[in-house]
C-alpha cells in the first residue's frame, strides 16, 4: 500500500502540490492581513478577539484546502479516466481497490496535514501580526491555545474526509471540472457566513459530512473491480 | 494441442447491442495470431476482455490454461498489451513512464529499459516528456512498454497505426524476432490485411462481432490459386484450342474476351505460342494470383457485408 502511494505521488509529481500548498499559505496570510487593514480603516474591527481570529483563519484554510483536495482528486482519480491511463493502471497485477484506496489515502493525508500545518502557521503569524498592529488587547492563554489546537485537529479530520464528497460527482460524470465545481459549491455552503456564524462553525456538521464523505467515496470505488473500463 | 488462449462462446452486450457474439478463438502457444476485421468489428472489445478491462456478458476466456476471472491478477503479470492506442503519463519522460510500468508490474531489471528502447529504436529520447513525442514514437514506446517485462502473451491492438513505412517494417521485424527468439505468443489486430498477412501464422476474421473464419496461413496459401489470364477478342477459338490442342480442361471463360486458365501444367509461353500460331489474336496474357485479399473480401461479402 505504501509503495502504491509512493508511485502515485511520483506519477503526479507531488512536490508541485506541496509548493502550491506553501504558496496558498502565503496568499491566505496576505489576504488576512489585507482584510484586517481594510476593516481597520473602515473603523470596523475584523476580529474582536483571538477566538474570532482563529475562527476566521480556520475558515480560510479549510476552504482553500478542501478545494485543493478536489484538485488532487481530479488529478489522481478522475484524470486517470479522462486521460484513459486507467486502462493502463487496471491492466497491472494489482487489486483495483488497492490502487483506488492508495489514491484516496493520499488525498486524505495531504488534506489533513496541509490543513493542520497551515492553520497553525496562519494563527501563529496572525498572533505576531496582532502583537505589532494591536488590533485587540486580548491575552492569549495556554488554555485557549490548547483548545484551538484540539479544534484544528478535529475540524481537519472532518474536512479531509468531507473533501472526498466531490468524488461521487466526478466519477459519475468522469469530469475534472465537475469535481472542482462541486467542491467549491460545498465549501461555500459550509463556510458562507451569515451573521457571523456559518454551517461549519457547528462542529457536528463537518464531522457528519466527513462520515458522509467516507461512505460516498467507498460507494464510488466499491464496484471498481467488476466495472467495465469503457470510454 | 497447446493453447495459450481460448475463448468459449465469448459474448459482450452493451446496452442491448451485441458487440461481440459467440466468439470461439484458439491461440496456440508460440504463434502470431492475426485479428482481422473492419473498424467496429469488435477486435478491441475482445482484446479488452482478454486483458480484463471489460467483463464478458457470457462465455469465458481461458489464458495459460486458467479461467480468467475478476481476480486473475497473476495472469496479467504474464501479458503485455497495447489496447486502442498507447496511453502514457504525458508529463513524465519516456524513462519515467517505463520505470513506473516496471514498478507496477513488479519487475525490477532496470537494464531492460535501455534494452527495449534500443529494440524499438528509441534510444536517446530518455529525457523527453511523452507529450512531445510523435504518434509513431508513442506507438513504438507503447510496444517497448508492452515487451519490457518479457511477457508470454503480447496483445497489440493496431500497433502499426501512425507508423511510416520504414517504421512498419521495423515493427514487423521486431515482432517476428520476439516471436522466434523469445517464443512470445502474439495476438495482433489490424484492419490492414497486407500487414497481418506478412507476419501471422493464424488469422481470424471478425465482422460485426462475429468470428467468421479462423484459419492458418498455410491453409490459405494452399487455397490460393494462381491462374493465367488471357485477353483476346476471339474467345471461342481460343477456348477450342486450349481444350483440344493443349488438352487444358480447367479454364473458365469469364466474359467475351477474358479467359482464365487454372491448370498450370502448360507454361504461359507455350500457351501464347500455340494460340498465335493458330491465328488467335492475344491482346494480353498474364500470370495472376488470387490474393488473400480476394479471399477475405469474399468471406466478408459472404457475411452479407460490403467490405
Amino acid at each position: 500500500m505504501l509503495k502504491l502511494m509512493k508511485l502515485e505521488m511520483k506519477k503526479i509529481k507531488m512536490s508541485g502540490y506541496i509548493k502550491g500548498a506553501l504558496l496558498a499559505n502565503l496568499i491566505i496570510l496576505a489576504f488576512l492581513v489585507l482584510v484586517t487593514f481594510a476593516s481597520k480603516s473602515d473603523g470596523d474591527i475584523a476580529f474582536k478577539g483571538y477566538s474570532e481570529m482563529f475562527l476566521i483563519t480556520g475558515t480560510f484554510v479549510r476552504g482553500t484546502f478542501s478545494i485543493f483536495a478536489a484538485v488532487l482528486i481530479s488529478r489522481l482519480i478522475i484524470g486517470e479516466y479522462t486521460n484513459k491511463t486507467i486502462t493502463l493502471m487496471f491492466m497491472y497485477p494489482i487489486k483495483r481497490k488497492h490502487i483506488m484506496l492508495a489514491k484516496l489515502t493520499i488525498v486524505i493525508i495531504f488534506t489533513f496535514i496541509s490543513m493542520v500545518i497551515s492553520n497553525i502557521f496562519s494563527n501563529f503569524c496572525m498572533y505576531f501580526f496582532n502583537a505589532f498592529a494591536k488590533l485587540f488587547t486580548d491575552t492569549l492563554t495556554v488554555d485557549m491555545v490548547a483548545q484551538n489546537i484540539i479544534s484544528i485537529f478535529v475540524y481537519s479530520i472532518g474536512y479531509s474526509f468531507l473533501s472526498l464528497i466531490p468524488i461521487y460527482v466526478g466519477m459519475k460524470r468522469k469530469s475534472t471540472s465537475a469535481t472542482i465545481v462541486t467542491s467549491i459549491i460545498l465549501s461555500s455552503i459550509l463556510n458562507g457566513s451569515f451573521n457571523g456564524s456559518s454551517l461549519s462553525s457547528i462542529i457536528i456538521i463537518p464531522l457528519i459530512l466527513g462520515i458522509v464523505g467516507a461512505v460516498i467515496s467507498y460507494i464510488s470505488i466499491k464496484d471498481v473491480e467488476d466495472a467495465d473500463v469503457v470510454n | 494441442m497447446n493453447y495459450i488462449l481460448r475463448t468459449i462462446n465469448l459474448t459482450k452486450t452493451f446496452k442491448e447491442k451485441q458487440a461481440v457474439s459467440n466468439v470461439n478463438m484458439n491461440i496456440k502457444k508460440g504463434e502470431i495470431y492475426g485479428f482481422l476485421g473492419p473498424n467496429g468489428a469488435g477486435k478491441t472489445t475482445i482484446m479488452k476482455m482478454i486483458t480484463n478491462l471489460i467483463k464478458p456478458t457470457l462465455g469465458e476466456i481461458e489464458i495459460f490454461g486458467d479461467k480468467l476471472t475478476n481476480k486473475s491478477y497473476e495472469i496479467l503479470k504474464r501479458m503485455g498489451a497495447i489496447i486502442e492506442y498507447p496511453v502514457f503519463y504525458d508529463k513524465l519522460t519516456t524513462r519515467e513512464n517505463l520505470e513506473l510500468h516496471c514498478e507496477y508490474m513488479g519487475y525490477y531489471d532496470k537494464n531492460q529499459i535501455d534494452k527495449v528502447l534500443n529494440m524499438v529504436n528509441l534510444n536517446g529520447i530518455n529525457g523527453k516528456a511523452v507529450k512531445d513525442l510523435s504518434l509513431g514514437m508513442k506507438q513504438r514506446l507503447g510496444i517497448a512498454r508492452a515487451i519490457i517485462t518479457k511477457p508470454q502473451l503480447l496483445i497489440l491492438d493496431e500497433p502499426i497505426n501512425g507508423l511510416d513505412p520504414i517504421g512498419i517494417k521495423e515493427v514487423r521485424n521486431l515482432l517476428k524476432m520476439l516471436n522466434e527468439e523469445y517464443g512470445i505468443t502474439i495476438l495482433i489486430s489490424s484492419h490492414i490485411l497486407g500487414e497481418i498477412e506478412q507476419i501471422a501464422d493464424t488469422i481470424s476474421v471478425l465482422n460485426n462481432g462475429r468470428l467468421i473464419e479462423e484459419v492458418t496461413m498455410d491453409s490459405i496459401r494452399q487455397l490460393n490459386t494462381d491462374y493465367i489470364e488471357i485477353i483476346t477478342r476471339d474467345c471461342t477459338t481460343a477456348a477450342y484450342i486450349l481444350e483440344n490442342t493443349l488438352n487444358i480442361s480447367n479454364f473458365k471463360i469469364i466474359d467475351n474476351n477474358l479467359i482464365r486458365i487454372y491448370d498450370l501444367k502448360v507454361s504461359q509461353s507455350d500457351i501464347s505460342k500455340t494460340l498465335i500460331l493458330k491465328g488467335v489474336n492475344i491482346e494480353a496474357i498474364n500470370k495472376k494470383n488470387s490474393s488473400l485479399e480476394d479471399h477475405f473480401l469474399k468471406i466478408l461479402n459472404g457475411g452479407g457485408i460490403n467490405a
